[in-house]
């Protein structure tokens, strides 16, 4: 906004950057230094705000704990299956609502509709449901309700990508004897992978941290790693030193992830909106 | 689905799409089944709500089975005290909520709008927050906030806040509130700055430019030119936010849960605790559609502000 900043103003700003980055990060930086403390250090008084030497423990005891591998098999599995799930069905219809405006604006309206809905009020529906049909402590569940209440999200980023991609591209490419399939998956999928990307890292981002429908719906077996994380902390002893052992490795991937689609990020946020 | 004469097909191709479903068919074909999905989606589990709500069914009392008993479930709900709290709390949390996040994601934004070398990755590291999920924050606040022992706790004992902390942070109805509401903000906040930021960037610099020649000092250009241009972008981060904090859950759920008293019980956690721990399915519905109910008419109230606005 200004051209010219002043010397002092410029030091003024980054003094206050500091500050504000400092205030916001401080618990990301705890619960990293956490989870290389011991437990006698976790509440040592006075707090200690760097542990010297560092240890590996909570790590090594998180990787040797069957529960833990288990359920980050579980939810990986659950990640994956979602994330095909919702690309099988969403990049399809998004094409067709793009490319024909099938659906036209009143399914935009539902699938916003769909979007909005908060999942917490659907709990009590579902996990009948999931008792009813023999449905409850299933991985297949999980990815069936993930796939519903990430698709309309999906499909809407989608369609936004794919009509920025030109009638006369896919034309060209249909005279040359394309298929509609042959072109969305030979024209239309390689243009507009930066956009898939960070669709797909969306998906894949709301079903590995996703906790209510997963606490609810989920026991012994099919328990993904937050759920098993939530165990942690109902038995007598909590666990600090691995439970944040446990949020680094859960969060690393998906802040690195995040970070990288930074620029489509708000378009996720927005997209449920205007028009 | 296909109604009327269909318009003429122009037949670029031999393709195997076409040979098999004809052109326009596929077009059909290929949204059908996540609309199919959708639409059921929506309705299979709302209309399931809706009936559940309309009964009398416990399943600590399989014996009884499910039995339909009209609005029963809704004339209790609207005498029961428990609802009207969590009805209350849910509605102090929301817009606390909402208006400190909007607030100071606005702030920031500006803040960090100065074409300045470090800005972007300033707000990068920003976003971190916001990029870690809520049910690991949830558990990391809880943490820092353990009494006596938890590092925000010590660091208010340091500052002469002891008072609070003796009975701890989240363990006293009079802080365990707006505690939370401090947590929600931290980690949504991110959020609002980044909708507001891509708001600033479609600014055109010359506007300032004409102001500035105008003799427009740079509260007038924030009041005159940047606020009013950003409007949209904020009234749609803080629609998101209102959504997005009334289905708040995780976060409570880990760190209260609900507790002390009844203090940070909001409707989510009552529904849950009635509907899932009692397993009273049919009471627990009814809050349920009570919760959906205010959340349409949350969304008609920002929907008519934004289009009053966009037109």
């Amino acid at each position: 906004m200004d051209q010219t900043i002043s010397r002092a103003n410029r030091l003024l700003t980054y003094a206050m950057w500091l500050f504000l980055l400092v205030v916001f990060l401080f618990p990301i930086y705890w619960l990293i230094v956490s989870s290389f403390k011991t437990e006698g250090q976790q509440f040592a008084i006075p707090p200690i705000w760097f542990p010297a030497p560092a240890t590996l423990e909570n790590y090594i005891n998180l990787f040797s704990d069957a529960k833990v591998i288990n359920s980050v098999k579980n939810s990986l599995i659950v990640a994956c299956f979602t994330l095909a799930a919702v690309a099988l069905l969403g990049i399809p219809a998004a094409y067709s609502m793009a490319r024909f405006r099938v659906g036209g604006s009143k399914m935009m309206l539902v699938i916003f509709t769909a979007r909005l809905l908060p999942p917490v009020a659907y709990i009590i529906p579902l996990f009948a449901i999931a008792r009813g049909f023999n449905l409850y402590d299933k991985q297949g569940t999980l990815v069936l309700l993930y796939t519903f209440f990430s698709l309309p999200l999906a499909i809407w980023m989608l369609v936004g990508f794919i009509s920025t991609i030109p009638d006369e591209i896919e034309d060209a490419a249909m005279i040359d004897g394309a298929s509609r399939l042959g072109v969305i998956w030979h024209v239309v999928l390689p243009l507009i992978r930066p956009g898939l990307a960070s669709v797909a890292i969306f998906m894949l981002l709301s079903s590995w941290n996703e906790f209510a429908l997963a606490v609810t719906l989920t026991a012994r077996h099919a328990r993904t790693l937050p759920v098993t994380m939530y165990t942690f902390v109902t038995n007598q002893n909590i666990a600090w030193g691995e439970l944040a052992a446990a949020g680094v490795l859960s969060a690393t991937p998906i802040v690195i992830a995040g970070l990288l689609v930074q620029k489509h990020l708000v378009m996720g946020l927005v997209s449920g909106s205007g028009k | 689905m296909q109604t009327g004469v269909p318009p003429p097909v122009t037949r670029l191709s031999l393709s195997l799409g076409s040979r098999l479903f004809g052109a326009q068919r596929v077009k059909y074909a290929l949204a059908l089944p996540a609309f199919v999905f959708i639409i059921i989606g929506i309705i299979y589990p709302t209309g399931y709500l809706l009936y559940n709500s309309l009964t009398a069914w416990s399943l600590t009392r399989l014996d009884l089975g499910q039995s339909f008993i009209g609005l029963e479930n809704y004339s209790k709900l609207l005498a029961d005290a428990r609802f009207y709290s969590s009805l209350g709390i849910t509605a102090i949390f929301t817009i606390a909520t909402t208006s400190i996040q909007t607030v100071l994601g606005v702030t920031l934004a500006l803040l960090l709008n100065r074409n300045i070398p470090g800005e972007g990755l300033a707000r990068t590291l920003l976003l971190i927050p916001w990029l870690v999920a809520p049910f690991i924050s949830g558990f990391n606040f809880r943490f820092m906030m353990a009494p006596n022992i938890g590092v925000i706790a010590q660091m208010l004992d340091f500052l002469g806040f002891d008072t609070i902390t003796q009975t701890s942070i989240l363990g006293s109805p009079k802080t365990a509130l707006g505690a939370l509401i401090l947590v929600h903000v931290w980690n949504g906040v991110p959020g609002t700055m980044l909708v507001v930021t891509g708001g600033l960037k479609t600014i055109p610099e010359e506007l300032y430019l004409a102001a500035r020649v105008d003799g427009a000092d740079r509260l007038q250009l924030l009041r005159y030119i940047t606020l009013p241009l950003v409007r949209y972008a904020i009234l749609i981060s803080a629609f998101l936010t209102t959504l997005f904090i009334f289905k708040a859950f995780e976060m409570i759920f880990i760190m209260t849960g609900g507790g002390p008293g009844d203090s940070t019980e909001v409707l989510a956690l009552y529904q849950y605790w009635v509907g899932i721990r009692s397993l009273k399915i049919g009471y627990g519905s009814s809050i349920a559609v009570a919760q959906l109910l205010v959340a349409f008419i949350v969304s008609l109230i920002y929907a008519r502000l934004m289009f009053s606005r966009a037109d």
